[in-house]
């Protein structure tokens, strides 16, 4: 029993980091009804963030935790202003294929500056304290409470400011936002420095619980948690932080009661067998509230 | 209700016409969408703009939203010259429409979408918003007021907290009539307003828009097929047809034009 409360504790570990970053791809398809494949690379490029800010610049753990997060907002502004404003009016899959495309310069970029894998030191002093039996660690509890913190500010910044109401309503309708008065693209843009700025706090997160980074991680980090906002309904932010929870559940649990090679296999079989029952994903309806 | 800083114009400025379209042609490719078209529209004025369908009705009402900038010329509001301002602007201006198919937001509350209009008025910036600091706060909370006070007086206060789908027809024609006038405009388009209703909810909403026009001091252009509405209310009657405007005048004028007949009835009798 302990045994599973461990697991279970490892389990809010991993899905506070996918939910952070699942976040990202929710928020952007919901204003913009498009999925942006270069936010796990964005996560990316907030462990390498922290990766800086520990060892070159010898911060401790809150200002690296905010010098990912600015970081990679300032990315994901960029990018946005950049790569994707231009094809807005665009098909679909033009900003699909850039998003794509984005991702892969973000990887060799990083790729061209760190040859090699880096190895972060902790960035807070490692122990772990026994509650009833279960070991829990500074890193666990960092990651879930500062995860905790930022998806409450998100849900707050949504659901009680007029720049979230703005948000609600471009995702409900965008052709008619500009007629309120509601300038479009300062909010698209938020939309992509909030989304960013969580993936940056999960890059910092994912760092401390995995030390040896390389410019790749963001690949299959990234489509887990793309499949976490599939598993609860793209466009829905609540969906996107209980399919994370879940899909770290299913992994960890796998790994820890089935032989660990089964973790991915198990994992993205529930995909499937969830979007052959419920298409739309837990929480989303074919109309559901997005952002 | 506070006027949004210097870029509100008063209904009276400029002296003259509230909305003036001056030889306005728009193509979509090689259609001749409006070619040349011409009308004023003075302050205060409750005006229609009538033709079949096909005509170029709703294509003036994105010309002068912004939607789409006009091939060739000008369209002047309270003496200002609009053509080719982006939609947030000419909002932000006084200029306020609803749609032929109702557009609301149809997943956001009856509230949340008056209180969406409100944004051109209101001056937070976004990062005051996300900090939520506290004149922020208080701008939300008079905006949030004066959203159910708007919702109160009209009729619909009681469903204030209800998704805006799932309002009956005629209330979503009206919430939408209200999410515009919360952006407190000088001008309001309305393209037809009346779609859908039948006689005894036409007559509701005629007084409806009338109440609203007096309680804002409005402008009213609207478009519309249900000719009771339009020759009830109207003082002013813009007729378009093939893309040209063939009658301009009051409803008497306008009813006995022969090019008028032709166009509806196929002949001048």
């Amino acid at each position: 029993m302990i045994y599973f409360f461990q697991q279970a504790l490892n389990a809010a570990q991993l899905g506070s980091v996918y939910a952070l970053i699942a976040l990202g791809y929710t928020m952007v398809y919901g204003v913009l009804s498009m999925i942006n494949f270069a936010h796990g690379d964005f996560f990316m490029v907030g462990a390498f963030l922290c990766f800086v800010g520990v060892v070159v610049l010898q911060l401790s753990f809150i200002p690296v935790l905010l010098l990912a997060m600015a970081g990679v907002t300032m990315l994901g502004v960029a990018t946005e202003r950049v790569a994707y404003r231009p094809l807005r009016n665009a098909p679909k899959a033009s900003a699909i294929i850039t998003s794509l495309g984005v991702g892969i310069f973000l990887e060799h970029f990083t790729l061209g500056l760190s040859p090699y894998p880096k190895y972060i030191p902790p960035v807070l002093p490692s122990f772990s304290f026994n509650a009833g039996g279960v070991s829990v660690s500074t890193f666990q509890l960092a990651t879930i409470s500062i995860s905790f913190i930022l998806m409450l500010a998100l849900y707050l910044v949504v659901n009680k400011t007029r720049v979230g109401l703005a948000m609600r309503a471009i995702s409900a309708d965008r052709g008619i936002v500009p007629l309120m008065g509601v300038p479009v693209d300062k909010i698209i843009a938020l939309t992509f420095a909030l989304g960013s700025g969580l993936g940056g706090a999960a890059g910092v997160m994912y760092a401390m619980a995995y030390p040896v980074i390389d410019p790749y991680i963001g690949i299959i980090i990234g489509w887990k948690a793309f499949i976490s906002a599939v598993i609860g309904g793209i466009g829905n932010i609540r969906g996107a932080v209980l399919g994370a929870y879940i899909l770290g559940t299913v992994e960890i649990m796998t790994a820890a009661f089935l032989p660990s090679t089964y973790r991915d296999l198990v994992a993205f079989s529930l995909l499937l067998i969830l979007l052959i029952f419920r298409p739309h994903g837990l929480l989303g309806r074919a109309e559901s509230q997005k952002v | 209700m506070t006027a949004p800083g210097n870029l509100k114009l008063p209904p009276q400025a400029g002296g003259g016409a509230a909305l003036e379209l001056k030889d306005v042609t728009h193509h979509f490719g090689g259609l001749r969408a409006l070619s040349g078209v011409n009308f004023a529209v003075a302050p205060g004025e409750l005006a229609g703009i009538i033709g079949p369908n096909g005509a170029g009705k709703t294509t003036v009402f994105n010309l002068i939203t912004g939607v789409y900038k006009p091939s060739i010329g000008k369209i002047i509001f309270h003496g200002r010259e609009i053509t080719g301002m982006r939609s947030s602007n000419i909002t932000e201006l006084g200029i306020a429409r609803t749609f032929q198919n109702i557009r609301l937001f149809k997943e956001l509350t009856v509230l949340d979408n008056v209180r969406a209009a409100h944004y051109a008025r209101m001056k937070v910036n976004p990062l005051e918003a996300l900090f939520h600091s506290g004149r922020h706060r208080s701008e939300e909370k008079r905006v949030t007021e004066e959203s159910r006070d708007l919702l109160e007086r009209f009729g619909l206060g009681g469903s204030a907290g209800e998704i805006s789908k799932n309002l009956p027809y005629g209330s979503q024609r009206r919430l939408e009539i209200l999410r515009a006038a919360a952006t407190n405009p000088s001008l309001i388009l309305l393209d037809e307003p009346a779609a859908g209703m039948h006689p005894g909810e036409v007559e509701q909403l005629m007084s409806f828009i009338l109440e609203l026009k007096k309680q804002f001091s409005l402008t009213v252009l609207l478009i519309e097929h249900q000719m009771r509405l339009v020759m009830g209310m109207c003082s002013h009657i813009v007729v378009l047809d093939f893309g040209m405007v063939i009658a301009d005048g009051g409803p008497q004028q306008v009813r006995s034009d022969a090019g008028v007949m032709k166009a509806y009835m196929g002949s001048a009798k």
